[in-house]
């Protein structure tokens, strides 16, 4: 292996051949980029520009207000009320998600009857919209005509209005914990790639299965971990569709009609900016909300340190 | 057919034929005006509104007249109408509630007058139109009066409703009549006895379908000649003895569960399908409900139209939303927006919609084409007649929308329901919210 590398011939900056590659470069990931610049460099400064008006999306002119809105927003106690209900969903659905995904995994990657079919029966609601999801459990927890209610009944008990009060945040989490089977398959693909040498090394060793799990399996899986967490924690915390189509009413009220259980970040985004028609504040919002999920998903990186382990270490170049 | 592929050659002059035919008809269009009106209305129009309203057969009706001002119809969409506004490309005419919309629109500039146009339409005469399409008007303190920014498709009074005749005499209720109508009070204690539930499960609802709307709120107001807003429409007030008796009323609605509310919502969207199914006895609405009956087989046998209930002693029955359209102050052709606004407000299409009785016609000479052949028209006319003498224009805030403003409430609502807020705090919370939102609006227009 190594004469391969030594065959490479070092090419020089600014040489035809690095222009050549350089332009052919660019060429293949221009649709990417042009992409990129038009549909989220250019809509992130155009908002960053907006949270600092007062535009209510309708008026004409608007008034340069500078950081007000951002003061505004920290100093609401709804945005804490919101932003606190969005980490609670977090919280519960991420390990949930994470652990429930990794049991699934764990499960089905053993020898059993049917092995194929459970995988997909499992994975299969990952792959439905998230819109059809959200619609399918709030007929499931339907007050008048609902499976849940059909079964409460069977037992004797009174039907619960499922959409109002508390309770509808239940439906939100059973909507979020629906897709698991995506993590399944990624948990899966991960217990593949686990040394079988190790795991019978450390057998001989005299290691039991649990013992086989936390020195030999979660090590080796840990960098699929931590990206399902951090992927998970950012997409829980930006939960928009489910929570606002589990909302009782439909149309432009439903916003406004979502019960304060689920009334979580972007449910209050949407409202100020369509409700209340407060496109300045909105944008400042969601600004900030950026920047939290950036210092979130640094803190988790900086937490792996210690407990991720790869193969080859990313701080090295691999030897060269 | 074998289709053979196009060479660069063919498609360059397909193009150049399109673009010459696009030219020509751009010229074409530009050299007609359409019939049925005054208006020199001329070119393609953009028209964002309800396809249940400008139907298939509306747009086929004016296409027939003026085939040269072909028309892109858009549906109604609060959102991509903010985009179309921002980006200086609004449609020639837009759907809305004027009694609501219209301070908000006029006082940002947003909307253009329309007072040269109707001075100047020969089917549309200030004197023909009837007196509620003033609630499109603004003088830049008052809705009622000044310039008019808007034209009504037609209108019903918005705080009647109506009430299944069985199930009143099955329990044997007052029915009530124009000469006494229920007070708020009186209706609620009929809901509740007209309200069956079972398992959990409501069987019937007695009440229509309630909810803590800031134009609904004020209409229950309008009996007691108190307003939520103050004098110069900058301030709500949510702690008036009057305000707190029509939003305890609202919550006592709510505790009873005798009609669906915020906290038990109804599925269906909106009052009809468990009205006409007998699931509800009454539903919220006003003479326009006639076309919907007529529709039903079973509703014109019970489906009966009542006064709007009183809050108050004063007898005012308002309109909370004469829908219609409105014209923005950037649209590419307004004068083909009028054109279009003149005829579908007093043309063919006015006429088709009085005779299925879908609304009150706002032109006064359309008023005889309503229907009154059954008995459910015949009763729904004359309890509208004895109405109209009570019809009165309310005044909205320019500075924050009926939207916002009920969102804000809606918000804080069912915690008065559930006991988390007494009266008075959730009078402080909705106060201090709704004037914020007003401050804004004073603020961003002046005022």
């Amino acid at each position: 292996m190594a004469s391969t590398l030594s065959v490479a011939r070092p090419v020089r900056r600014g040489s035809p051949l690095t222009k050549r590659r350089s332009r052919a470069f660019y060429l293949f990931i221009s649709p990417w980029l042009i992409g990129t610049v038009l549909l989220t460099i250019f809509p992130l400064a155009y908002a960053l520009g907006v949270s600092l008006t007062d535009w209510d999306g309708v008026s004409p002119g608007f008034r340069w207000v500078g950081a007000q809105n951002y003061l505004d927003v920290l100093g609401d106690p709804e945005t804490w009320a919101s932003m606190s209900r969005s980490a609670v969903l977090a919280v519960v659905v991420v390990p949930l998600t994470v652990a429930g995904s990794l049991g699934l995994a764990i499960l089905l990657n053993q020898k059993v009857r049917l092995r194929s079919f459970w995988r997909t029966m499992i994975y299969l609601p990952a792959v439905f919209p998230p819109v059809a999801s959200a619609l399918s459990w709030k007929l499931v927890f339907d007050r008048d005509s609902g499976a849940i209610n059909a079964v409460r009944a069977w037992f004797g008990q009174d039907a619960v209005n499922w959409m109002t009060g508390q309770q509808v945040f239940v439906v939100l989490l059973a909507v979020m914990l629906w897709g698991i089977g995506a993590g399944m398959i990624i948990n899966l693909a991960a217990l593949q790639d686990v040394s079988p040498e190790l795991l019978e090394a450390a057998t001989l060793d005299g290691a039991g299965p649990w013992r086989r799990f936390t020195a030999v399996t979660l090590p080796t899986i840990s960098p699929v971990l931590l990206f399902q967490t951090v992927t998970s924690t950012i997409g829980v915390l930006q939960t928009f569709v489910p929570a606002l189509l589990l909302s009782p009413t439909t149309g432009a009220a439903a916003v406004t009609a979502v019960p304060e259980a689920n009334r979580i970040f972007m449910i209050d985004v949407y409202a100020q900016y369509f409700a209340y028609s407060r496109y300045g504040y909105a944008s400042a919002m969601l600004w900030l909300f950026f920047l939290a999920i950036l210092v979130v998903t640094v803190l988790f990186f900086r937490a792996s340190r210690k407990t991720v382990f790869y193969s080859v270490d990313p701080s090295s170049d691999g030897g060269k | 057919m074998k289709i053979q592929p196009i060479n660069r050659r063919g498609f360059l002059g397909l193009t150049a034929a399109g673009v010459a035919a696009a030219a020509l008809s751009g010229c074409k269009v530009n050299t007609s005006s359409p019939a049925g009106g005054s208006s020199s209305g001329k070119g393609a129009l953009t028209i964002m509104g309800n396809d249940g309203e400008i139907t298939k057969d509306v747009i086929s009706g004016w296409q027939q007249l003026n085939a040269d001002a072909p028309i892109t119809f858009i549906k109604y969409d609060e959102t991509r109408l903010n985009a179309m506004l921002t980006a200086g490309t609004p449609p020639d005419l837009v759907r809305g509630a004027g009694a609501q919309v219209t301070p908000y629109l006029a006082s940002r500039k947003i909307a253009k007058p329309l007072d040269d146009y109707l001075s100047g339409s020969s089917l549309i005469h200030s004197g023909d139109l009837e007196a509620i399409n003033d609630v499109w008007k603004w003088d830049g303190t008052r809705q009622g009066s000044g310039s008019t920014y808007g034209l009504t498709k037609d209108w019903s009074l918005d705080m009647m409703f109506w009430y299944n005749q069985s199930v009143f005499e099955e329990v044997g209720a007052r029915v009530p009549d124009s000469a006494n109508p229920f007070t708020y009070d009186e209706l609620l204690d009929v809901a509740k006895s007209m309200t069956a539930t079972s398992g959990g499960k409501s069987s019937r609802y007695g009440l229509f379908a309630t909810t803590p709307d800031v134009a609904f709120l004020q209409g229950m107001l309008a009996t007691t000649g108190v307003s939520l807003f103050s004098e110069d429409l900058k301030k709500v007030d949510f702690s008036s003895p009057e305000a707190q008796k029509a939003v305890g009323w609202l919550a006592e609605v709510a505790k009873a569960k005798a009609g669906y509310t915020l906290l038990d919502p109804n599925p269906d969207g909106w009052d009809w399908p468990p009205f006409s199914s007998g699931r509800q006895a009454m539903q919220s609405a006003g003479y326009w409900l006639t076309g919907v009956v007529s529709g039903d087989t079973k509703a014109p046998d019970f489906a009966r139209m009542a006064p709007a209930p009183l809050l108050g002693k004063e007898r005012v029955s308002p309109t909370t939303s004469a829908t219609g359209h409105w014209i923005p102050a950037k649209a590419k052709n307004p004068d083909g927006g009028f054109a279009f606004l003149e005829w579908f407000t007093a043309g063919q299409p006015a006429k088709d919609r009085a005779a299925t009785g879908g609304g009150l016609p706002v032109m006064k000479n359309l008023r005889s084409s309503l229907p009154a052949k059954e008995a459910y028209q015949k009763s729904a006319l004359e309890t509208q007649t004895a109405e109209d003498k009570y019809a009165k224009v309310l005044s909205f805030s320019p500075y924050a929308t009926v939207t916002a403003l009920t969102a804000a409430v809606s918000e804080q609502f069912p915690k008065l329901v559930q006991g988390s807020l007494t009266a008075g705090q959730f009078a402080d919370q909705v106060n201090t919210k709704c004037n914020a939102l007003l401050a804004e609006g004073v603020s961003r227009i002046g005022g």
